[in-house]
């Protein structure tokens, strides 16, 4: 009975040690199936919320299924997130392909969290066929570690109810859209005494305060960093960059055009435009996309156009979404990763499959009630797809042109990226100093600036020289 | 040479011995020693090997979490030589004091009085308690809705209302880390209540009626029997309290992100940011070694105090 009871006792636990090994082995993302089947994850999946995009993305699986029955699809709702990415990539828990924004590319690849996948990059005519202003972010070294699919640069937007109440709407209904900064200020507190609401929106929290901060900055003639002689220097402690904290320092002493909380990321700006609380604000797609889907803002309520221009012109930051591929995904994995973008229409090739695919993703777009507006930054080089595309956007157009002239564009519109080297830590820096600015009317710009700059230079670039 | 053989062979003695002294254990009840090992296991793996992985990558230069070159101390040089590491470090001291002003003393009133109602006792303390079991994100955002500084910000209306000038709340860095420990104090003190409640039971109330017949009132009685009895307890929740706001990251995080310029952030934010913001394993493993010692210290303070007091009783 006791060797009984001794023998049960070994049993429960090597089960449980068992148990506790399985539960550590890491998902295996790498599936090769024995019926000669390729299984490959993929994030950033439209929720169960999202009707129209997850039937137009369960579209591109039966189509997939049609053109390639060897291929299956394991699919993930979770997009990129700052607390979980780097346990996911260090653990081996990416997926296959998974989606990053423009901004996170660098560190990403630098990390060595993306596979090198030129060898398809060039078979599939992705070197060739995208705007290589956008695909150089996705290259060191002459190799190619990414895919980019959508491309926006950052405009304008307006709350239309905001603008009407303070008279900013012209005779034909189309919002007065401030061309230059000076304008935007006059504006932005001629609503705020009209209405009591902010004229103007831009975020604070976190690093996006500095992100927001570079399209004013640029305007103002800033560059943050250098290379002279090989060695990097932080450069924004010029007279520039000091008149262009100075300028958003008055947007808030001088003339109380911002939200009272001085905290505040692009989380609060779309609850708060929604909310007819600000008139103006930066915008990119989600920006738009948000106070629609989430907080049932009428789209027409809504209208958009160029940023404004400063002293030495005018700058926009571009932006958009990638696909990477994890580093654990075998070759057989990534061309079948190159063959489902395809279905999708994430390819620089044009042909009747790719223009249907992006036929039902512009159509679920207008059915989900979202603004359909025009890709503002080419992607893709070939004059057949721009074109084609171009046609497709006028056909499944929904947004009212009258609230959207010149539609984010404009003939003198420079289209930048973000600063070369630490761009984060120079976003948080910057976040910081604009803080600053607002907490304390007392506050020294050029003080506070050549602080930061030297802190920038000490903390980051120095350790690069 | 002979000696060294003969020291050679003592130490194989008493390794071989220290060895068959373990193998006799193990055998002698060796179904229990087998029920410990899944436990044993699951310690080492997530609690032990963790912590030894971050002091080896904190001497090391990492490319995403894989250990490259050795680099000695570089990584602890470059994060304390870090333009806001000093201000972080201040900043996180400062939420250990204020940690010990709102969650060490309103806690052992609360505890009495408490302890001294005949009514609603029950009520009462089910009251205290509640907000402990909401989670700490959730408090943060509610306060920080709480803490709208625009004049329809819900304590800024009754400030108004009260004929006060409307605040910044968190906006502003004078205030900032007080209200955040304010907002957790009030989440947490339901938890140390309820201890000091249960201490309070093991009252000797022949004390309290020795102390009213030499003639003490409430405030004597509890001055001289009650806190005497809870002092021990007090000394170790003081110290659990204080070693817990050096842990601080849920409420900052979510109530101001660190700011207004840097003025919340703290040493764990510092070891995010470097982790998932800048992928700098190595240096967020060198802050969180900096944290553990620091931590380590006021740990033994605590043993040596719980100790005391368990003694004590």
């Amino acid at each position: 009975m006791k060797t009984m009871k001794k023998l049960l006792c070994l049993v429960a636990c090597i089960a449980i040690i068992a148990g506790v090994f399985a539960g550590c082995a890491q998902k295996n993302q790498n599936e090769g199936n024995a019926d000669g089947k390729i299984t490959i994850s993929v994030n950033n999946w439209p929720k169960d919320t999202e009707k129209e995009k997850l039937a137009t993305f369960n579209g591109y699986v039966e189509k997939l299924k049609e053109q390639h029955p060897n291929i299956e699809l394991k699919t993930y709702t979770s997009g990129y997130s700052v607390e979980s990415f780097f346990t996911d990539a260090a653990s081996g828990q990416l997926t296959n392909l998974y989606y990053a924004p423009y901004t996170e590319a660098k560190k990403i690849i630098d990390a060595g969290f993306a596979k090198d996948i030129t060898k398809w990059i060039k078979e599939y005519g992705y070197d060739t066929g995208v705007n290589p202003g956008i695909m150089k972010i996705l290259v060191r070294d002459d190799k190619y570690y990414g895919v980019p699919f959508s491309s926006y640069n950052q405009g304008l937007m307006f709350n239309m109810n905001l603008l009407e109440a303070a008279g900013y709407v012209n005779e034909d209904g189309s919002p007065v859209v401030p061309d230059t900064y000076d304008e935007l200020t006059e504006m932005a507190k001629a609503i705020k005494d009209k209405t009591g609401k902010a004229g103007f929106f831009m975020s604070t929290k976190g690093t996006e305060g500095g992100w927001q901060f570079m399209n004013l900055a640029w305007s103002f003639g800033v560059t943050f960093m250098e290379q002279v002689d090989g060695k990097w220097q932080a450069k924004f402690d010029s007279d520039e960059a000091v008149a262009a904290m100075q300028y958003f320092k008055d947007w808030k002493w001088k003339y109380d055009i911002l939200p009272v909380n001085n905290l505040v990321n692009r989380d609060d700006m779309k609850k708060m435009f929604a909310a007819d609380e600000v008139a103006m604000a930066y915008y990119t797609k989600d920006m738009v996309e948000q106070p629609i889907l989430n907080y049932g803002m009428n789209k027409d309520d809504i209208g958009g156009g160029v940023i404004p221009a400063g002293p030495a012109g005018r700058y926009s930051q571009m932006g958009g979404g990638l696909w990477l591929v994890s580093p654990e995904t075998t070759d057989e994995q990534v061309d079948a990763i190159f063959k489902w973008l395809e279905v999708k229409g994430d390819t620089p090739k044009f042909n009747d499959s790719v223009k249907a695919s992006l036929e039902q993703s512009l159509s679920s777009e207008k059915e989900s009630g979202l603004l359909v507006l025009p890709q503002p930054v080419p992607l893709w080089v070939s004059e057949e797809r721009a074109e084609s595309e171009k046609a497709l956007y006028e056909q499944y157009k929904n947004y009212n042109p009258i609230l959207w002239p010149m539609l984010n564009s404009s003939e003198d519109l420079i289209l930048k990226e973000e600063p070369p080297m630490y761009a984060q830590e120079l976003y948080a820096a910057l976040s910081a100093v604009m803080q600053r600015m607002l907490t304390d009317e007392n506050a020294d710009p050029r003080a506070e600036m050549e602080k930061a700059n030297a802190a920038f230079q000490k903390d980051y670039l120095d350790k690069l020289n | 040479m002979k000696q060294e053989i003969a020291v050679n062979t003592n130490s194989k003695i008493k390794s071989s011995g220290i060895c068959s002294k373990i193998i006799k254990t193990v055998k002698k009840d060796w179904a229990g020693w087998l029920m410990l090992a899944p436990c044993v296991l699951a310690f080492l793996i997530f609690s032990w090997q963790p912590i030894v992985t971050t002091i080896i990558t904190s001497f090391y230069e990492t490319t995403g979490f894989e250990v490259g070159k050795f680099v000695g101390l570089d990584n602890y040089i470059s994060v304390v030589t870090d333009s806001h590491f000093i201000t972080t470090v201040v900043n996180t001291f400062e939420y250990a004091l204020w940690s010990f002003i709102f969650g060490c003393i309103p806690p052992i009133i609360i505890a009495v009085f408490l302890n001294e109602i005949t009514f609603m006792k029950g009520y009462l303390r089910a009251a205290v308690y509640m907000p402990n079991m909401i989670p700490g994100v959730a408090i943060a955002l509610m306060w920080t809705i709480m803490f709208d500084p625009s004049e329809g910000g819900l304590l800024n209306m009754l400030l108004g209302a009260l004929g006060f000038e409307t605040s910044m709340w968190l906006n502003d860095p004078d205030k900032v880390i007080e209200l955040i420990v304010l907002t957790m104090a009030w989440r947490g003190i339901g938890s140390t209540v309820i201890i000091y409640i249960a201490n309070l039971q093991g009252v000797n109330h022949d004390l309290y009626e020795a102390a009213t017949l030499d003639g003490a009132g409430i405030f004597k009685r509890i001055r001289h029997v009650t806190l005497p009895h809870m002092s021990g307890l007090i000394k170790v929740m003081m110290l659990l309290n204080i070693i817990n706001s050096f842990k601080i990251y849920d409420e900052p995080i979510s109530m101001t992100g660190g700011g207004p310029s840097y003025a919340s952030q703290t040493l764990t934010m510092l070891i995010q940011d470097y982790a998932f913001t800048y992928f700098r394993a190595d240096k967020a493993a060198a802050v969180g070694v900096l944290l553990a010692l620091l931590l380590g210290v006021f740990s033994i303070v605590y043993f040596k105090y719980n100790m005391s007091s368990e003694e004590g009783e």
